[in-house]
This record gives C-alpha cells, structure tokens and sequence, in this order.
C-alpha cells in the first residue's frame, strides 16, 4: 500500500460500463459477482485519469466474459478461456476439496444458464425463475409433510397442512416454515453462504432440494383424483375403514356378506332380524354381493315386509348369478333357480347360557366354545368345591 | 506465436510474482505488468486473475477507503500464495529451459543441413 489514496473521479461512462459488465454476470451469485466486479470502478477510473479511455476496453460483454474467464467462472460454451490445469498444464494447483466442489458447482450452473440462453428456452426459463417463489413454499410443505408422514399422526394421507399438533399449532409450524424457506432461497439464510467454504452447505441444500422434488414426485400421484373421491364412498366398506364409508355390515375389516344366527342351544335360526343400539337395522349393503371363484357372484336377496326390502333379517337367502349381473334381478324368485336359504357354515355350534340360567349339565361338561359367558363371571357364584370348580379357580388366579 | 496465448499460460505467475513484489490494486498490478513488458496482457484478465488467486487463497485482499470515489481493493501474497510461486517459478525455469534447448537444437540441425 505504498500510495496515498487520491482523489478518483469516476465519470459516468466509466460507471454505465462497470454497469453493463455486472449485467452480463447476472447469472452468478451476488457474492460472486460483487467479488468480480467490486474494485472494477476504481481501476477503471484510474485507467481514465491515466489518460486511457473507456472505448479501448471494447465491448463490456466482451470484457465481461474475460472477467469471468479468467476468474474461473467462465462459461463452458464460447469461451477458450484462461486454462484451468494451471501453469501450462503442468502441475494443477493444489485445490481444497471443497473448492472443487464449489468450481463443480458453479460451471453446472453457468453451463445450465449457457443451455436456456438460446431464444427458444428463454421464455419459458424466465417464466420457471419467476415462479420460483412458489417452489420456496411448495418445498416448505413438502417438508413438513415429510416429517408428518414419519413422525405424525397424519399416517400416509396427504393433507393441506400437516397434523402434527393442534390445528393452529400446525399453521403456525406451516407458516414459520414457508418463511425459512424463503429466506433460504432469497439466500438470506443458510449457514456459511459466505464465498469460500460455501461448498458443502451448497451441497446440503441442492441434496435437499432434490430430496423435496423426489418426495413430490412420490407423493404426487397419492393425491385424491375427482375419480378416487367418487369411488372413495364404494371403496369405503370394501376397505374396511371402520364401515365409516360404506352402509353394511363389516367385522374386522372385512365386510360381512350375511349372517348365520344360532339358538342358545346351538341350533341354527332362520328369519332372525336385527337391530343395533339404537334400534337401527343391521344390514348388509344392499348392493352387496359376495364373487365365487368360477366368474359367478352370490347375490344376496332381501327379506320382505310387504314391498319393504329388509337386509337385516337373516340369514340372506342367496342366489348364484353371472358375475357380470349382480343386481337383484326383479324375477328371481319365479325364476327356475330361485334364491334358498344358504346352508349355515356350522351345522350346530355349541350352546350358550347366562351365568343365571347354568344347569349342572352345562357344569358338568363345560364347553370349550367361546359363547359361554366369561368363566369369571362363572365362578362369582360357583362354590370351589368339585373338580371343575377348583381347576376354574387356578384359571382365575392365574388370569389376575 | 500470438503471445496472448502464451500469456495466459503464465499469467497465474507473472501475477503472483508483482504482488509477491509488493501489494497492488487492480490497476496497480496491470500497469507494473505492462511496465514490465507484457503489453498483450487484458485488463479483465488481470483482475479476473486476481478475484480467482484471491478464492484459490493464494491472495488476501483488503479494501482502501477513500475520502471520494470508489474504494480500492488492495490484493497481498499469503503463505500459500507464495508456495505456489515458488512452485510455478520452478515449473517455468524448467519448461523454458527445455523448450530452449529443444529450440537450439533444432536451430543447429537446420544450420548443419543449410551448410552441406
């Protein structure tokens, strides 16, 4: 620093010329570029107070391109450029890793900008960068949905706004979230975005920004179409989801075609009707219908009370139709294959009592059937005296 | 031979070399070069340059403040700069011994051929 700084008058076209060459390096970072350009003005300037003159340093884009030549950020297509193996190729020199990445990085992106430079890309690029902004939110959602879909409650369901707490809790995480990744993308925040070093947390970001994409494309196609949500009521039984979505009867996932009542004393029941807690029927969808394996379908038909159809009155009687008519054919019951009564899956089951109605015989031999009463309930009021009483007792000790 | 070409080979150490001389700003190092004799050399190639020894780590940079007018980037030699130096100098003495070697060969070769 062996001179005084003097006095430097930058003229304007001294300024228009270091204008025009940060334009033409509008494509690189700010930081890069302001490391290219900054000190520019006052070179330039001295180089005027010299007795040089603006117009012999040529075109600005021209001198843009040496710049950036020569500074090692050329781009890859039009420009010769400063040889990069270092003096004459002879020795390479020695690079930190994280430098090379970082010089990875910038030619991939200089050669993508070279790539949407011609006119038939550039349309629709600018139309991509300007939408950039929603990207910044759309990856924000997809993260938290990410973290929703390992951690939450919302399972594998795609929703609006993650379910991760409290409804507002789950907006305000959404809403902080769309403000960090804004600012992450207006480069506002991320650790060590600082010129050098910058590598490996560029690295980080552009594995997370594929990470994002990739999630999206996974989880895109799960959407609900207007066609899954028409079929969403039809499927709802079939699935099982806890019968929420279709009207019939469904036990453990599975839907329940029809229904096989037995007597107390295991003897099977015909005509049994059916109604819940409430007093509504228990029915079995009344479009439902059970495949057989030879291209078949059993088709349930309703009981009736006068011209009521009634499908909670069991069991069903069922008739074997074409798979491909499974409606309730209208003169089914004239035809010469009527609907019968299906043959119960268990000729007799064993029977069942209330604890108030047990006989010495149910004492005696106790079933192994599953309908009796719990045996606890049994022993309230068995006196542990006779052999089956006392092996209950052991059971019942051991069950506490 | 265009020298530019050759320029550019050795610019890396023609750069190193003024600043490892003393510190300079942009303009600075671009006049003592052409003070030198590299005339062919660019203006942005300089300072293109020197931003690119600066991110390398070869250089340290600081900025002069002026009273009026812009700021001036000073760039200084750092260790690692100087090991490169010292380094290139060596790989140029070498290079530019062999290539005139091979040049004087040659050129007695030609000499003997023109004498028969």
């Amino acid at each position: 620093m062996n001179e005084p700084t003097m006095r430097l008058e930058v003229r304007p076209e001294v300024s228009a010329f270091v204008d025009q060459v940060r334009a033409r390096l509008g494509d690189l970072h700010d930081e890069e570029r302001e490391e290219l350009v900054g000190g520019l003005e006052a070179d330039i300037a001295e180089l005027v107070s010299d007795g040089g003159s603006v117009s012999e340093l040529g075109d600005p884009r021209a001198y843009a391109d040496e710049l950036r030549s020569a500074a090692g950020l050329e781009r890859p297509v039009g420009g010769s450029g400063a040889p990069r193996t270092g003096l004459l190729g002879v020795r390479r020199p020695r690079r930190a890793p994280g430098e090379r990445v970082d010089v990875t990085l910038d030619r991939a992106r200089s050669r993508w900008f070279e790539l949407v430079d011609v006119p038939a890309l550039k349309g629709p690029w600018e139309i991509l960068e300007a939408l950039r902004p929603l990207w910044w939110v759309v990856r924000a959602w997809v993260a938290l949905e990410l973290v929703d879909y390992v951690f939450g409650n919302g399972g594998n369901r795609l929703d609006l706004v993650p379910t991760l707490g409290p409804p507002l809790f789950d907006l305000l995480l959404l809403a902080a979230a769309i403000v960090v990744s804004v600012q992450i993308g207006r480069g506002r925040v991320w650790p060590g975005r600082r010129l050098r070093g910058a590598a490996y947390s560029r690295l980080l970001l552009l594995g997370l920004n594929a990470v994002a994409v990739l999630a999206l494309m996974v989880a895109l196609p799960q959407v609900p179409t207007q066609d899954d949500i028409s079929h969403a009521f039809d499927d709802g039984h079939a699935s099982g989801s806890g019968g929420g979505g279709g009207s019939g009867l469904v036990h453990r996932g599975r839907v329940v075609h029809n229904v096989f009542p037995f007597d107390a004393q295991g003897r099977p029941l015909t005509g049994v009707q059916l109604f819940d807690e409430n007093g509504s029927p228990l029915s079995v969808a009344t479009y439902d219908f059970e495949y057989l394996d030879d291209g078949r379908a059993s088709v349930a038909y309703p009981w009736l009370n006068g011209e009521k159809r009634l499908f909670n009155v069991f069991p069903l009687p069922e008739r074997q139709q074409s798979a491909w008519r499974t409606e309730r054919l209208p003169n089914a019951w004239t035809s010469a294959n009527p609907p019968e009564l299906p043959t119960p899956p268990l000729a007799v089951v064993p029977p069942a009592a209330l604890p108030s109605e047990r006989t010495d015989a149910d004492a005696a031999a106790p079933t192994e059937g599953s309908a009796a009463p719990s045996s606890a309930a049994r022993d309230d009021d068995e006196p542990a005296g006779e052999r089956a009483g006392a092996q209950r007792d052991s059971e019942k000790a051991e069950g506490r | 031979m265009d020298s530019t070409q050759l320029l550019k080979g050795v610019l890396d150490l023609a750069v190193l070399a003024v600043v490892d001389d003393e510190d300079g700003y942009g303009y600075d190092v671009l006049r003592r070069l052409r003070a030198a004799g590299l005339e062919g050399v660019g203006d942005a190639s300089v300072y293109g340059t020197l931003r690119r020894l600066y991110a390398s780590g070869a250089l340290t940079s600081y900025v002069v403040p002026s009273d009026e007018g812009p700021h001036r980037k000073y760039y200084g030699i750092t260790t690692a700069g100087r090991a490169q130096l010292a380094q290139q100098r060596e790989d140029w003495l070498r290079f530019s011994a062999t290539v005139t070697r091979l040049l004087d060969r040659t050129n007695q070769h030609q000499s003997q051929g023109a004498a028969r």
